[in-house]
């Protein structure tokens, strides 16, 4: 028997556990009803595109037309202005604008709603019309005038338009689904495990470090799973909503750079080995899911990914940014981030690869110690002093 | 000349402390090929850790532990032949039944194919061929304990370790599981078993360890553990009432006499003595209504050995 043959038993058997195909459709058509449902509830609640009626008073002022953009005006007199006031504030009517000869206006509502800077928009436009028409000037001649400076740029190495942020933020925030998917699923299947007192039939079968990195392939499976299943929920969304509702979101229109995004892969990959190596140790130690303080320990993958969100929204060039893209753990979701948004010179991409190799290398062979001994203790905790013991054996 | 047979285990001298307890104190053994080896003891004597150890589960702080599986000498254990029912024994509830044994099957090295006809062909065997397709939580208690016992042999394994099997077991899957041990070992399975249910054992084990606090304390097949420690014929007598039995005292080879729960005089004549003699000058003294003997049980040595009675005794007549 190859000593590969157990670890791909144990791969196997953790990925058919939690990946069930009829699951598997029922939540992504639950995860894709729940996008279309968020996106038609925001598109219901807010008032994008619909078009506002306005009471008008001192319309004459810029000669108001009775409909302009999305906006439809209904001329008052002034000393209409308190009923019309009185109608708002009772919510019979939405708005009433009032407009003045010198060129300002005062716009009544009950509450700030989101169009007003599209209606300061239209008027200016139409103010700056009218002026124009007062002052005989071409409206051509003007714009001509107006017309900027056409200045075409050629990036020598084009990086990070608004599509690249947007797709490397997307990167990040699937990597950290992934993690919390994966993480997830080992902490319940080796708690799960110690608790239905399967450990020594596993153990007097295989080598603990064959169980831990059976379980760490299978269960990567299951999270790249839910990643892939995420993206396509995301697309079909996106199909969807660009059909029912014409909506548009910024993706790259093409991969400019294939290597880089399969280094990026690559990194969160191994930051997925490197964290849910960790994990199974912890989960080792945990004797009751419920009541042990040892869980808080599952938050610490968050810590070692909010310098990537940081760095792709902030400088991603930034000092304190390489440094921790090159030392391993945050290197797996730094320096990703820093691969899609900006240039990441060869040397620091090869110096973290080997430094977070290594990484795993040291966790992988320290939780299959820890992993041992804690799935073995039954109805205690080890003590940190134990795990110690347990880790400088493991050396 | 006949190559010599090597034994399948051997544990040499073997010593396990937890924190300030010690939990094996310099126990040895051996076991032979298609031998079925019982160890005997209270809770907390060592068996589990014993047992561990010889599967590799646990590691000595003292002491050597070696194989022969296979025909071949090794220091460490093959799980691919090694077959295991722990006592802390769990399931995976979420799974079918056939999935399951294939899956432990198949972590000690058989093939998937080979793993599901031989889960099938034990399935059937126990009866549970309609249950394979189910997921675990829906078995009785019983019927899981039966999948435990399949996933221990399902991969045919040379030697099986198994830690009280006839736990939790009623008589009729107690009776079950003994003769499917017997059919193991018949098939060239060697056995190493703990267990509490003496009259199980006592059908069943060529020869018996018993331990106490870590450490041997008496060893050998049932018949010569007899010879040891209660080399005596029992004689239960029913009478009517309370007769003088001063005159028991005057013979040679009584050993006991006392009164049983259920009423009857249980006397212990060593097992040389002819029996005639004596039941003629009872039969001439007392009104005897019932008599018959019994041999001493595996219970009587466990309680004799474990309890603290080093040697046989004479014990105080009672008459």
């Amino acid at each position: 028997m190859s000593a590969w043959h157990p670890v791909l038993e144990v791969a196997l058997w953790e990925f058919r556990r939690y990946i069930k195909p009829k699951q598997q459709v029922v939540g992504a058509v639950i995860t894709l009803a729940m996008m279309m449902g968020g996106a038609g509830l925001a598109r219901l609640g807010g008032d994008e595109g619909s078009t506002i009626e306005l009471a008008v008073i001192g319309a004459d002022a810029l000669d108001v037309p009775a409909e302009l953009d999305r906006f439809r005006f209904e001329r008052y007199d002034a000393t209409a202005l308190d009923r019309l006031r009185r109608e708002v504030e009772q919510r019979e009517r939405d708005a009433v604008l009032i407009v003045r000869g010198d060129g300002t206006g005062e716009l009544i509502v009950r509450q700030t709603p989101g169009w007003p800077a599209d209606l300061a928009r239209t008027l200016t436009a139409l103010a700056v019309q009218r002026r124009l028409e007062a002052s005989g000037l071409d409206l051509e001649r003007l714009a001509a005038i107006q017309a900027p400076f056409d200045l075409a740029v050629h990036e020598a190495a084009p990086r990070a338009g608004r599509s690249e942020w947007f797709a490397a933020f997307v990167a990040l925030f699937l990597s950290l689904m992934g993690l919390f998917t994966g993480m997830g699923y080992i902490f319940i299947s080796v708690t799960g495990e110690k608790r239905n007192r399967l450990s020594e039939q596993v153990i007097s079968a295989i080598s603990p470090q064959a169980w831990i990195d059976g379980k760490i392939i299978g269960l990567s499976g299951v999270s790249i799973v839910g990643i892939l299943n995420l993206i396509v929920c995301g697309l079909v969304f996106l199909v969807l909503s660009r059909v029912l509702w014409d909506s548009s979101v910024p993706l790259p229109s093409r991969v400019e750079r294939p290597d880089l995004l399969l280094a990026a892969l690559v990194f969160i990959f191994l930051g997925f080995l490197f964290w849910f190596a960790f994990v199974t140790a912890v989960a080792a130690i945990i004797d009751d899911p419920h009541n042990s303080n040892r869980n808080q320990l599952m938050l610490l993958p968050i810590a070692a990914m909010v310098p990537a969100f940081v760095a792709v929204m902030t400088d991603p060039a930034a000092t304190w940014v390489r440094v921790l893209a090159l030392l391993p753990p945050t290197s797996a979701g730094v320096l990703p981030a820093r691969l899609l948004v900006t240039d990441v010179p060869w040397w620091e991409g090869v110096l973290a690869a080997v430094l977070l190799i290594a990484a795993i290398a040291l966790v992988r062979r320290s939780a299959g110690r820890v992993f041992r001994l804690g799935m073995l203790m039954y109805g205690k905790e080890p003590s940190w002093s134990e795990v110690r013991r347990w880790l400088r054996e493991a050396r | 000349m006949t190559p010599r047979t090597l034994p399948i285990l051997v544990l040499e001298d073997i010593e396990k402390h937890f924190g300030g307890i010690r939990a094996v104190d310099g126990i040895s053994l051996t076991v032979e090929p298609g031998e079925i080896l019982a160890l005997l003891g209270p809770n907390g004597a060592g068996k589990t850790t014993l047992l561990r150890i010889a599967l590799g589960i646990l590691r000595p702080d003292r002491g050597r532990v070696r194989y022969g599986l296979g025909g071949v000498a090794a220091e460490r254990p093959d799980p691919t032949r090694i077959g295991y029912l722990p006592e802390e024994r769990g399931l995976y509830q979420d799974v079918p039944v056939r999935r399951y044994l294939a899956y432990f099957a198949a972590l000690r090295g058989m093939r998937r194919a080979d793993a599901r006809r031989e889960a099938d062909r034990w399935l059937e065997r126990l009866g549970l061929a309609d249950r394979a397709g189910d997921e675990l939580r829906e078995l009785s208690k019983g019927n899981q304990q039966k999948v435990q016992f399949i996933s221990s042999i399902v991969h045919r394994p040379e030697l099986a370790i198994l830690d009280e099997p006839f736990s939790g077991l009623d008589p009729l899957n107690q009776d079950l599981f003994l003769s499917l041990i017997r059919e193991l070992r018949d098939a060239g399975t060697t056995i190493v078993l703990s267990a509490h249910h003496m009259q199980l054992v006592e059908r069943l084990a060529d020869r018996v360890i018993l331990i106490r606090a870590g450490r041997t304390a008496g060893a050998g097949t049932i018949e010569r553990l007899r010879e040891r420690w209660g080399a005596c014929t029992r004689l239960l007598l029913r009478v009517d009432g309370e007769p003088d039995l001063s005159f028991l005292e005057t013979f040679a080879g009584v050993r006991s006499v006392r009164r049983t729960e259920a009423g009857e005089l249980a006397l212990e004549v060593e097992r040389d003595v002819p029996l005639s003699p004596l039941l003629q000058e009872i039969g001439r003294r007392l009104d005897m209504r019932d008599v018959r003997t019994e041999t001493v049980t595996l219970h009587d040595i466990y309680v004799r050995t474990i309890g603290g009675v080093e040697e046989p005794a004479r014990e105080e007549v009672i008459a």
